[in-house]
């Protein structure tokens, strides 16, 4: 192989990592710079009878980047370039290793965004936003990553290169390849839709007495057939976190807040502004502001964005879950999360996407009290389980990857898991791309192979 | 935790006993496409229809998959709320053949608002893909698969859709004349823009202001009717799926989903898929 | 005790505790941007040093060269969600790593001894300036295009009755750049500021020094700055400079940076600098926007005078760093490298033509970016402060 395929102990043990709390113990990592370089790592490791696993900014919280022992990584950060933009159909060319907030930027002058803005957008690349669906705040109205990919150009686990577009084939392989964590092939290039900047964005941030309130008036936001861009709730204690550093006037004294933004032309804005304010002020809210300027509006989002990191500030580690229930059952699993939390002796906090019932809870601890691991998974099994209850679903963006795996079963049926195998055995029929990730352990669905540790070496 | 199935025992006995005994089996809805006239021998299977349950407010509906796109918006348009897909056939057909109608923007295009289906596989089991909220990412994108199968993967009998508000306003304008690009790419996020026999058709929705505050700002339109012509695609559509694209994968999912090869053979046939 | 489980014990652990893999330093790294692998970001370097301290891992040659390549712009401290103190944990371990004998490390040192010494340095400068003429300067060495003879200070302050100010001079500052410091000199005058110059009572403030990892010489220049009978407020206009030197003296004198100081003036600027049509395109020093935080300060003050462009990468270093340039000569080109991109793109994309200055506060930027290749004047805002400035007649009449 002309690539050069890195074996120090350094790099493995950090390639070995994402943003979740697990590691894994590759056997090499490669940077390829083009798609024939990704190819040839693909055919390389396959000669070897070694898994490969693609890897981006590793920012993922799910494990899904985390290495089997003895893989191969491919990490297509060095593979950054933006090859075209086509400012007339609105669509842009981009290599995996962009960066989702870097496409967005060089798009600023045509007046165009990449919609979908995960809160890791500053780090995250647009090749592990099209591995795993990514979400964000504005996908409420815009869509999620899925409803922005036009075509992808991939490597499949056989070595060949493939377009994989909407239009030109039978099936939409385009569609099931978005989402499936790395495990259907390496997609080399990607061909983005680019959407127009709003006109005219309203960003408005309203205080409740409790967090029952704030819910409530979530789904009567909705409900009045009022779409916005993006609808956030912060409970009091993230609240007063971030508030500390970011300064954006955050009401202090709610119980919960709500960030609601409205984006489009001139009186649709005006008009849902004054809808949405109407509706909180029925829902008891005790504050309403609306932002003044673009750099309140950042402001407003840089809290909102970072705020998971804010959590630091107050205990070492923390366990970032992310379920969705159906909005009216939302004060209902809210009030059983900070349940189990107590239950559990955790501080539990909360930021998330209520607009489209996508939960964020947050646990607290110091992993170097003993015995606290146990209790932070009890309590997010427990999670995991009370969102299911209330007709959820396991993710809404961070996706399924080594974390909840074995939750599966939690919410599909063992035939249901058969035809998502199925799926998978016609890209990858040896399960040589990103094992063991997505279908659970134990079952004719889980990959069988396992290489072990070192064997190629 | 696991769902409720709804009885869809006749459904099921239907496609195994069909799938016992016949060399192929055709899903029909109403046939709006023409393709199942294709192969007069072979059997055919319905989808049940009726709407199984609506709730306005989270702005999803479950539908059997044989109900018709009429009765489905007659309900919605009861709340002022839509499905936007060009009101013929089945809501089961228009996933199968993925009809899109001509809207521009992708949060109205069909894929991105099935939010779950259930199928009945080549094989009479049932599987669902997806899941009965507006986000979801929990395992593999069977829907997205699903949406535009041509019937190939197996009977889809239920769907759940997200619904939207219907906006204040809609207006259709047209230009027999050419017009130049500025005008419709400083247009904000047109609902749908196409030309037909030389026309441009623009439709335009959202508040009434800012509808009519577009349309003012454009030059030799004038405001039309909802033109007709959106009822001309399906068949068409199939002949332009390309021959070669990523044909083994395409071929092995079929195998996967209906090692007998009989559901809707004829267009597998047609498209040149099984030799 | 083995000698792993000794090494980096001064890095505090609750400091390597409040990183939780997060990811989101990795855009602020220059080094992770022009490499894109996790060995050279703030994240992995975090990573590897807790692990090494831990005795996980050993400290290899790996590991060694992925804290070398750190230029300890502090990039990623702002962009920290969880507030990790970058420096505090980068600090000690390159003082550690420099506290022995490394023989990769003796040309560096060497240079720092020439710095230290105003005589060498003067000396140096000297041979640089014919070495330039004779075009025989070696790449490494990055250094501006050097006046000679160098201009002189005048002797008699202008403006005797004002507020005292201590001008402090340094090292490379006042060899290469004295027409910065006699542009300083004009606008603080020009303010009513009765201005004295540190000279080389002072020489150099240790900051290159301590930047490097060698704290011990560091520390003995600080300790002579701290002996030092002075006035109690310095102006330092080098960003790199005032960085250090406002740690090292908290307590016992004012340190600011001459950008914060001009900004304090803004309103009697507005009346005393004129309009001019040109456009300025601002290059952060790390030192000024990440550790000192001052960035709205120079962009207001400029806009006085100039049309005034930003570039859009987040206040990316030049890979200048002190004497990281000359240190890690690859790692540093290739970062500069990114700059020049951005400022082309800027220069192509905002405004074709009429960019005419790229102004930077410190001379380690400036030196360094003038190394590359860009067609536009680089100099400090200070020079071009002074130079809008409405009618020279003014200076001590006010």
């Amino acid at each position: 192989m002309s690539g050069v395929v890195h074996t120090s102990t350094a790099e493995l043990f950090l390639v070995g990592q994402d943003a979740s709390n697990m590691m894994g113990n590759p056997a090499g990592v490669c940077y390829p710079t083009s798609t024939a370089e990704v190819q040839e790592a693909v055919r390389w490791a396959r000669s070897k009878g070694m898994a490969f696993i693609a890897r981006g900014a590793g920012t993922g919280l799910a494990g899904g980047a985390i290495p089997t022992a003895g893989s191969l990584v491919i990490c297509l950060t060095k593979m950054n370039n933006i090859r075209s933009v086509d400012v007339h159909r609105r669509a842009a060319w981009v290599e995996p290793g962009v960066l989702n907030a870097d496409l967005s930027r060089h798009t600023s002058r045509h007046g165009l965004h990449f919609a979908p803005d995960p809160s890791s957008q500053q780090s995250c690349t647009i090749g592990g936003n099209v591995a795993n669906n990514s979400g964000g705040p504005h996908c409420l109205s815009e869509g999620v990553t899925s409803a922005h990919i036009l075509a992808l150009e991939v490597v499949l686990p056989s070595g060949e290169v493939c377009i994989l577009d909407a239009e030109n084939s039978l099936f939409d392989l385009r569609g099931a390849f978005i989402g499936s964590e790395g495990m259907f092939g390496i997609a080399t290039a990607i061909e983005v839709r680019l959407v127009q900047n709003p006109p005219h964005v309203s960003t408005m941030v309203v205080g409740f007495a409790s967090v029952h309130e704030g819910a409530m008036a979530v789904s009567a936001i909705i409900a009045s057939g009022i779409i916005p861009s993006a609808l956030e709730m912060m409970d009091a204690p993230i609240t007063r976190a971030v508030e500390e550093y970011v300064h954006a006037g955050f009401p202090l004294d709610a119980a919960a807040m709500l960030i609601v933004e409205i984006d489009g032309l001139e009186h649709s804005v005006s008009d849902g502004t004054r809808q949405v304010k109407d509706i909180v002020l029925r829902f008891g809210a005790t504050s309403f502001k609306v932002a003044q300027s673009a750099a309140e509006r950042a402001l407003i989002w840089k809290g909102r964005k970072t705020a998971f990191g804010a959590i630091a500030r107050i205990q070492p580690n923390y366990y970032l879950h992310d379920t969705v229930v159906p909005r009216k059952k939302l004060a209902e699993v809210l009030s059983q999360v900070s349940a189990i939390a107590t239950e559990e002796q955790l501080q539990v906090m909360n930021v998330f996407h209520a607009g489209d019932g996508n939960l964020h809870p947050i646990l607290m601890f110091d992993k170097r009290v003993e015995g606290v691991m146990d209790r932070v998974h009890r309590a997010g099994s427990e999670i995991v389980r009370v969102s299911l209850e209330a007709g959820g679903v396991l993710s809404g963006e961070h996706g399924i990857g080594l974390e909840k795996r074995d939750f599966m079963r939690w919410m599909f049926t063992e035939n249901d898991l058969l035809f998502q195998q199925k799926l998978r055995a016609a890209f990858d029929p040896e399960g040589i791309s990103n094992p063991h990730k997505v279908l659970p352990r134990g079952s004719g669905c889980a990959d069988a192979s396992s290489i072990p540790p070192g064997s190629w070496m | 935790m696991l769902r409720q199935p709804v009885n869809l025992g006749s459904v099921v006995d239907d496609l195994q006993y069909q799938m016992a005994n016949s060399d192929v089996v055709n899903i029909v809805g109403t046939n709006s496409t023409g393709v199942a006239s294709s192969s007069p021998d072979a059997c055919a299977l319905k989808a049940p229809s009726g709407i199984i349950s609506y709730e306005p407010d989270e702005l999803m509906v479950s539908i059997f998959a044989g109900t018709s796109m009429s009765e489905i918006n007659f309900e919605l348009q009861r709340v002022r709320q839509r499905i936007v897909i060009p009101e013929w056939g089945t809501i089961g057909g228009a996933i199968a053949t993925c009809r899109n109608g001509l809207r521009e923007s992708h949060h109205q295009t069909l894929p991105n608002n099935v939010l779950q289906c259930t199928v009945v596989a080549a094989d009479g089991s049932l599987f669902q893909g997806g899941g009965q909220v507006v986000k979801n990412v929990s395992g593999f994108d069977l829907v997205k698969l699903l949406v535009g199968s041509w019937g190939l993967l197996g009977l889809i009998v239920e769907v759940t859709m997200r619904t939207e508000p219907i906006p204040q306003a809609s207006q259709w304008v047209q230009s027999p004349e050419p017009v130049a690009s500025e005008q419709i790419s400083n247009l904000y996020r047109p609902a749908v823009v196409t030309r037909v026999d030389g026309v441009m058709y623009v439709l335009l929705e959202g508040h009434k202001l800012d509808v009519e505050q577009e349309i003012s700002h454009l030059h030799g339109f004038a405001l039309c009717e909802s033109p007709n012509f959106i009822h001309s695609t399906s068949l068409t559509n199939l002949h332009r799926l390309s021959q070669d694209l990523p044909h083994s994968i395409e071929w092995d999912i079929r195998k996967q989903f209906d090692p007998t090869n009989k559901l809707n053979r004829h267009i597998a046939i047609q498209r040149n898929l099984f030799t | 005790m083995n000698k792993t489980q000794g090494i980096f014990q001064l890095v505090n652990e609750e400091d390597l505790n409040t990183c939780v893999n997060c990811g989101l330093c990795l855009p602020h790294c220059p080094t992770y941007r022009v490499t894109g692998e996790d060995i050279y970001s703030p994240r992995g370097r975090i990573n590897l040093i807790r692990s090494v301290k831990h005795g996980d891992l050993e400290l290899t040659k790996e590991i060694v060269q992925a804290l070398d390549t750190c230029i300890q712009c502090m990039g990623c401290e702002p962009a920290c969600p969880s507030g990790v103190q970058y420096h505090s944990i980068i600090s000690p371990v390159k003082a550690e790593m420099h506290s022995g004998w490394r023989w990769r490390d003796a040309p560096l040192r060497c240079g720092l001894y020439v710095v230290t010494h105003m005589r060498c340095l003067r000396l140096f400068t000297r041979v640089i300036s014919i070495a330039q003429k004779l075009k025989i300067v070696p790449k490494q060495i990055s250094v501006p295009k050097i006046d000679f003879p160098r201009p002189r200070f005048n002797k008699k302050p202008q403006v005797r009755s004002g507020k005292e100010v201590l001008l402090f001079t340094g090292c490379v500052m006042d060899a290469w750049y004295r027409n910065i410091h006699l542009d300083t000199i004009t606008l603080l005058e020009a303010l009513g500021y009765s201005v004295k110059i540190s000279g080389d009572e002072y020489g150099c403030c240790g900051a290159l020094h301590e930047h490097a990892g060698f704290n011990k010489s560091a520390l003995k220049m600080q300790r002579k700055m701290q002996q030092s009978e002075s006035v109690s407020t310095i102006v330092v206009n080098s960003a790199g400079c005032s960085a250090s030197l406002k740690n090292a003296l908290a307590g016992s004198r004012v340190v600011l940076d001459i950008n914060e100081l001009l900004y304090r003036h803004i309103t009697d600027l507005q009346h005393l600098l004129v309009r001019r049509n040109e456009t300025v395109l601002i290059q952060e020093p790390c030192h000024l926007r990440h550790v000192q935080g001052i960035s709205k300060e120079v962009k207001e003050l400029l806009e006085i005078s100039f049309t005034v462009t930003q570039m859009e990468d987040d206040g990316l270093c030049c890979g200048a760093g002190g004497s990281f340039s000359f240190s890690q000569p690859a790692m540093a080109t290739a970062v500069r490298g990114r700059k020049l991109d951005e400022v082309n793109r800027v220069i192509i994309s905002v405004a074709p033509e009429t960019i005419s200055f790229i102004a930077s506060a410190n001379p380690g930027c400036l030196s360094f970016l003038a190394g590359g290749k860009i067609d536009v004047a680089i100099v400090h805002p200070v020079t071009l402060l002074a130079q809008s400035l409405s009618s020279l007649n003014a200076i001590g009449v006010i």
